[in-house]
């Protein structure tokens, strides 16, 4: 498969196995950049089981790097009239590093998700989320995954998932309808794409005694334990509804008893607190979070409160478990749950459409798209 | 239990079983019962022999710590080039997983910042892409060859 190498002052080969030990561990921007050496370098970058070698080396990276938090991309009007978007890596000292700054086609108006090292974005909400992209930032990558039909009048909630048994990606969308005017009760419908496949597969969505959400909420979805979560309503009756990305089912998650009361709340979300499931709730200047101890065990939800004053928006929760907000003076800043620290981030105040992601990772996913838009 | 092992220029080494059988090559000689006499190796010279011992030696004794061992690993692979290849050439026939992993990340981070020329030349590449093919792959990834 591979040509022998002769190194320098040495008179033996480098075995072809242990070569291709040192290519798979080589960063993504050069093995992009070393596709031209020569064919055979580049038979081996485009080939599958080499893209999937890589992959898990960098996955095992990410997972056991302990410096390394997520990714923070956020735009910024430059002077001249051009917006610029960047991209930084929260370090677990608070410090930021910026990864790149481009110019990039104002698409990411709505985030899906991330994960394993893609992006899945939207477009706006006007077309009902009709265009679903996937990006890969270091590929510098876009292409269009997934073009769904448009619903019309319809709630329509989206999720981006990894589906661990294939080495495969799934988007998820949720359809709601409301026909009471017709049929007198709602509905949902799901579909769901896969990647490698190109091709949507829809199905009627029903969860245990609770055959019709009504309301799906619009807030992300989280993938965790290889099952994308949403908040749902039905009725009066709120709960988790997680769709198991490898058995294609939907299960239900009851939420803790009375989280929803209170009467400033805001910014209600999903996110993975320290390895567990958590609901984020914030009321009026105090941050309620429930963890889910023991996933799937109602009885371990474990409510924790704490005094944060003045947040205005909410963006993620990093993998020490700090959370990550806006105030109202537009400052980003990163706050210590346990210890009540807060600390500022070095971000732009003129910074619009953050969106942070957790567990950073490069892969060669997508670098041989066509179809796509480069920057 | 001690093991005695021969380098390929002859010298005795003796070690204690746990160290060497961080070697895949040698568990399985000592689990096959062959490892009574002492084993030779060939293929590595007692310079590189006594390098990969100190490892095997040190990731016994740190194992519980971390952060110590991952200090003394960073110093450990910063050897000339000369040391590195016959360290990863070691590492591969004694079939150590640890050492040829962060052998091999060494190389990597020596090759990972050259343009493909010099790549070519550091290992002895012939280019046998047109130059029209090389432009078209250039230009698919401009970005990755700037700064």
């Amino acid at each position: 498969m591979m040509s022998r190498k002769r190194l320098p002052m040495m008179s033996q080969h480098i075995p072809a196995g242990v070569a291709y030990n040192i290519l798979t561990q080589l960063p993504v921007k050069s093995i992009i950049r070393f596709r031209c050496v020569s064919k055979s370098w580049n038979s081996i970058f485009t080939d599958p089981i080499f893209i999937t070698t890589n992959f898990k080396f960098n996955q095992a990276k990410s997972l056991s790097n302990n410096s390394r938090n997520g990714y923070l991309l956020y735009k910024e009007n430059l002077s001249y009239g051009v917006k610029e978007s960047h991209i930084v890596v929260c370090n677990n000292d608070r410090s930021l590093s910026r990864v790149c700054s481009f110019e990039i086609p104002s698409i990411h108006d709505h985030i899906v998700g991330f994960c394993k090292g893609l992006f899945c974005f939207t477009g706006s909400m006007d077309d009902s989320y009709q265009r679903i992209y996937v990006w890969n930032p270091s590929v510098r990558k876009i292409t269009i995954a997934a073009t769904a039909n448009n619903v019309g009048f319809a709630g329509v909630t989206l999720g981006f998932a990894y589906h661990l048994q294939n080495n495969d990606f799934k988007i998820l969308r949720l359809v709601c309808f409301q026909r009471e005017l017709l049929y007198g009760s709602d509905g949902a419908e799901a579909e769901v794409y896969t990647l490698s496949t190109g091709s949507w597969r829809r199905f009627v969505v029903s969860v245990d005694y609770w055959p019709f959400i009504r309301d799906i909420s619009e807030s992300p979805s989280l993938f965790f334990n290889g099952a994308l979560h949403f908040l749902a309503q039905s009725g009066l009756f709120r709960f988790i509804m997680s769709f198991d990305v490898d058995e294609e089912r939907f299960h239900k998650i009851m939420l803790p008893q009375n989280c929803f009361e209170g009467f400033f709340q805001h910014s209600k979300c999903l996110v993975v607190f320290k390895g567990s499931l958590a609901l984020i709730v914030f009321d009026c200047n105090i941050c309620h979070m429930w963890v889910m101890r023991e996933y799937g065990v109602v009885e371990s939800w474990t409510k924790i409160s704490v005094p944060i004053k003045g947040v205005k928006r909410f963006y993620g929760c990093t993998v020490k478990g700090e959370l990550l907000m806006e105030k109202s003076h537009s400052q980003i800043f990163s706050f210590d749950l346990e210890s009540l620290n807060e600390k500022v981030l070095d971000i732009p105040t003129t910074a619009k459409d953050v969106i942070y992601t957790d567990n950073f990772m490069e892969s060669l996913n997508l670098f041989d798209v066509i179809d796509s838009e480069d920057y | 239990m001690a093991l005695e092992l021969k380098s390929s220029d002859n010298k005795i080494f003796e070690v204690e079983e746990l160290v060497a059988v961080q070697s895949e090559t040698i568990k399985s000689l000592v689990e096959d019962g062959c490892a009574d006499n002492v084993i030779p190796l060939p293929n590595v010279d007692s310079k590189t022999l006594e390098l990969v011992l100190d490892w095997c030696k040190n990731h016994v004794d740190m194992k519980l710590d971390e952060e110590k061992l991952k200090e003394y690993e960073d110093k450990f692979i910063e050897v000339d080039q000369a040391v590195l290849y016959d360290l990863l050439l070691a590492a591969n026939y004694l079939n150590i997983k640890d050492l040829l992993n962060r052998a091999c990340q060494k190389v990597a981070d020596m090759l990972k910042g050259k343009t493909p020329e010099q790549i070519r030349e550091t290992l002895n590449i012939v280019n046998d892409f047109s130059p029209e093919e090389e432009e078209e792959i250039r230009k698919e990834n401009l970005w990755a060859f700037e700064e």
